[in-house]
């Protein structure tokens, strides 16, 4: 049921961008004197999205289409916990450095997989984050000459 | 014959030292990715992109190939050991591998998996020898029209063929156009669709979409999902084929194969239906048919032919006319374009000696998978029991690394992770992923050669269907459009049929 309606969402949202796209496409130009300007694909991308996202949100109005909810919230919070993290590595590599920022969110995304204190775990998990990010900083830094952000830690 | 000497060239060359470690090296990362269930190659091949163009030239491709079609193997060994298909192609092989181990022939059943694709990639890698060079001389008389046109084929098979709901894989396309589209205007010169960021000036950088669309989506729908079930158990001198079970699948091996090398070539269709239609053919034609689905080796042997087959196969079109027809060869054209090369028929002429060598490690790479999924079986087993919470912090860790390291900044990274959310709504509400990465690496050739052959016409659609060949491809096109027109129509005259197994095995699983 949720599933149905976020699907009527998001073909809603689709009837909006293709507006978008159309109206914008307009803008850039749809013809320059006889030949296609640069909006001449963007108006005729626009308007299929807009034509098929009205078929597929009145299929699903009129139960042609429906789900089974797939997801559950604990599988939705788990990815936006691992969404945040994975956010939080774009924020925090300017101040930390590539290597540390991965470590935070492999603790992250190990602690979200298995949220557990129990010690055979944590023994894996924490040496783990430690050395795969330097493992990953040499590989790519030193064997592929790629330029890793250094943070204030000097990593 | 100057196909074999230009191969065989291209053989040795392939035996450098950086080469075979990089074929080496992504063989195995492809098996331990096949062989995780919810991981395929595509996810595969789109992780390990960042990582091996930093190894450029030959050993690059050499290295996403080798995931690939290592993919295809690793896949198998869950489907045998488990009753879980690591990937889509090897959900079929569930169906007799594993009753085949449950019955103690686990090592029978592996030993089949394994020469049942290293033939079935031999045959596949024939195809794509002996066919490249004529497609290649035929395509290199197609002007624009004629590519416009093939494009447009091409698209719309990806688009009918490849999801559950055509309407919906077409918005998928038109999406994927539109992304296409973001940044400097290729003709007129305006930056589109950039909202103000300096960033998408040059436009959305493929492999960064592609490690978020097909990468983290997979990563977040399989994440949490640990395997309990108890593996089959198999002896190390049983893992080779029985040279009986070899020879009484002899036909069933070449009719897989071969629907491969048809099957893979077609845009959209993959590797998986060919899989589908293999074993059902072969359940036709074996003498053995009616015990299929209760664990024999020909039940293996006809869907491991086939997907390997079709792996090789389905780039046939990307080297031959710059066209992916699948999502994996879609992620490698980006390789492609990365290395600085433009796939397509000038790719045989201007860079022959890369291509040859390329297609040497292929064949080094297949014979090399044999001897590494024989000794790498029982770690590959074991890797599937590792926790998720200490096997998918390391996975996101490179996805990180390697995504910074395509454009050497955050920005990137940023929308990959854009990517992979909009990947899995788009997987939730069974919108296909393919025909939006077809339409972001297509959609920009396709303007361009749209609007540059309006430009020559001064505007007159005529021009597209003047060319004969142009014209029977728009007709095809057309024909492919109605195809779930037809359909439907057919479906509602026949009777209902029993349900497909591929069907039944997937949700079962």
């Amino acid at each position: 049921m949720v599933t149905n309606r976020v699907d009527q969402l998001f073909a809603f949202f689709l009837i909006g961008l293709g507006c978008y796209i159309v109206w914008t496409g307009f803008e850039y130009g749809y013809k320059r004197d006889t030949t296609p300007g640069p909006g001449f694909f963007p108006v005729i991308v626009g308007t299929v999205i807009v034509a098929l996202s009205v078929v597929n949100l009145l299929r699903s109005l009129s139960g042609a289409e429906s789900f089974e909810d797939s997801m559950e919230l604990s599988e939705i919070l788990k990815v936006a916990v691992i969404t945040l993290g994975l956010l939080g590595v774009v924020l925090l590599t300017e101040y930390l450095g590539l290597t540390i920022a991965v470590s935070l969110l492999m603790l992250i995304v190990g602690f979200t997989a298995n949220p557990s204190h129990e010690r055979g775990f944590l023994l894996r998990l924490l040496p783990l984050c430690i050395i795969f990010p330097l493992f990953l900083k040499i590989s790519f830094g030193t064997f592929l000459d790629i330029p890793i952000p250094v943070g204030i830690f000097g990593l | 014959m100057e196909i074999f000497s230009l191969l065989f060239n291209g053989i040795a060359e392939a035996t450098a030292v950086t080469t075979l470690l990089a074929t080496a090296f992504g063989a195995i990362i492809g098996l331990i990715i096949g062989a995780l269930p919810g991981l395929g190659p595509t996810a595969g091949v789109a992780i390990m992109l960042p990582v091996a163009i930093g190894f450029g030239g030959v050993p690059a491709l050499a290295c996403l190939a080798g995931v690939y079609y290592g993919a295809m193997f690793g896949g198998a060994v869950t489907s045998i050991l488990l009753g879980i298909p690591g990937d889509a192609p090897s959900v079929m092989t569930v169906l007799d591998g594993h009753p085949m181990a449950k019955k103690g022939e686990a090592g029978r059943a592996l030993g089949m998996s394994v020469f049942a694709s290293f033939f079935g990639g031999m045959i596949g890698l024939l195809g794509l020898v002996v066919l490249s060079i004529p497609i290649a001389n035929a395509a290199l008389a197609f002007g624009p029209t004629e590519m416009t046109a093939l494009m447009c084929l091409a698209l719309s098979l990806a688009s009918v063929l490849g999801g559950r709901n055509p309407f919906k894989a077409f918005v998928a396309l038109a999406l994927g156009f539109w992304l296409g589209m973001v940044g400097l205007d290729p003709i007129a010169g305006p930056i589109r669709f950039n909202f103000g960021f300096i960033e998408l000036f040059d436009g959305l950088d493929f492999p960064v979409i592609a490690v978020g669309l097909f990468g983290l989506t997979a990563m977040y729908t399989s994440f949490g999902s640990e395997v309990k079930k108890e593996a089959a158990s198999f002896k190390y001198s049983n893992l080779f084929p029985r040279l009986k079970d070899a020879i009484s699948a002899k036909w069933v091996l070449l009719q897989g194969a071969v629907i491969g090398v048809f099957v893979g070539v077609l845009p959209g269709v993959g590797a998986t239906s060919a899989t589908m239609m293999s074993y059902a053919l072969a359940k036709r034609i074996s003498k053995n048919g009616d015990q299929f689905g209760t664990g024999v080796p020909e039940g293996v042997a006809a869907p491991e032919a086939a997907n390997n087959s079709a792996s090789y196969s389905s780039m046939i079109p990307l080297f031959t006319l710059g066209i992916p027809g699948s999502a994996t060869t879609a992620v490698m054209m980006g390789g492609l374009l990365m290395l600085g090369l433009q796939p397509g028929p000038l790719l045989f002429s201007n860079n022959g000696d890369f291509i040859w060598t390329v297609f040497g490690s292929f064949w080094i790479g297949n014979l090399m998978l044999v001897f590494l999924t024989l000794l790498l079986t029982p770690l590959l087993a074991s890797i599937l029991f590792v926790s998720t919470a200490l096997l998918y912090p390391a996975v996101f860790a490179t996805v990180i690394f390697g995504v910074f390291a395509i454009e050497y900044s955050m920005s990137g990274v940023f929308i990959t992770i854009l990517a992979g959310i909009f990947g899995l709504i788009l997987q939730k509400l069974d919108y296909p992923p393919v025909p939006l990465i077809l339409g972001l690496i297509i959609g920009p050739m396709l303007e361009r050669n749209i609007r540059r052959t309006l430009i020559q016409s001064e505007g007159d659609l005529a021009v597209f269907v003047e060319r004969p060949i142009a014209l029977t491809l728009f007709l095809l096109t057309a024909i492919v459009l109605l195809l779930p027109v037809l359909k439907r129509l057919l479906n509602s005259r026949s009777k209902p049929v029993s349900p497909d197994p591929a069907q039944e095995i997937q949700s079962k699983t």
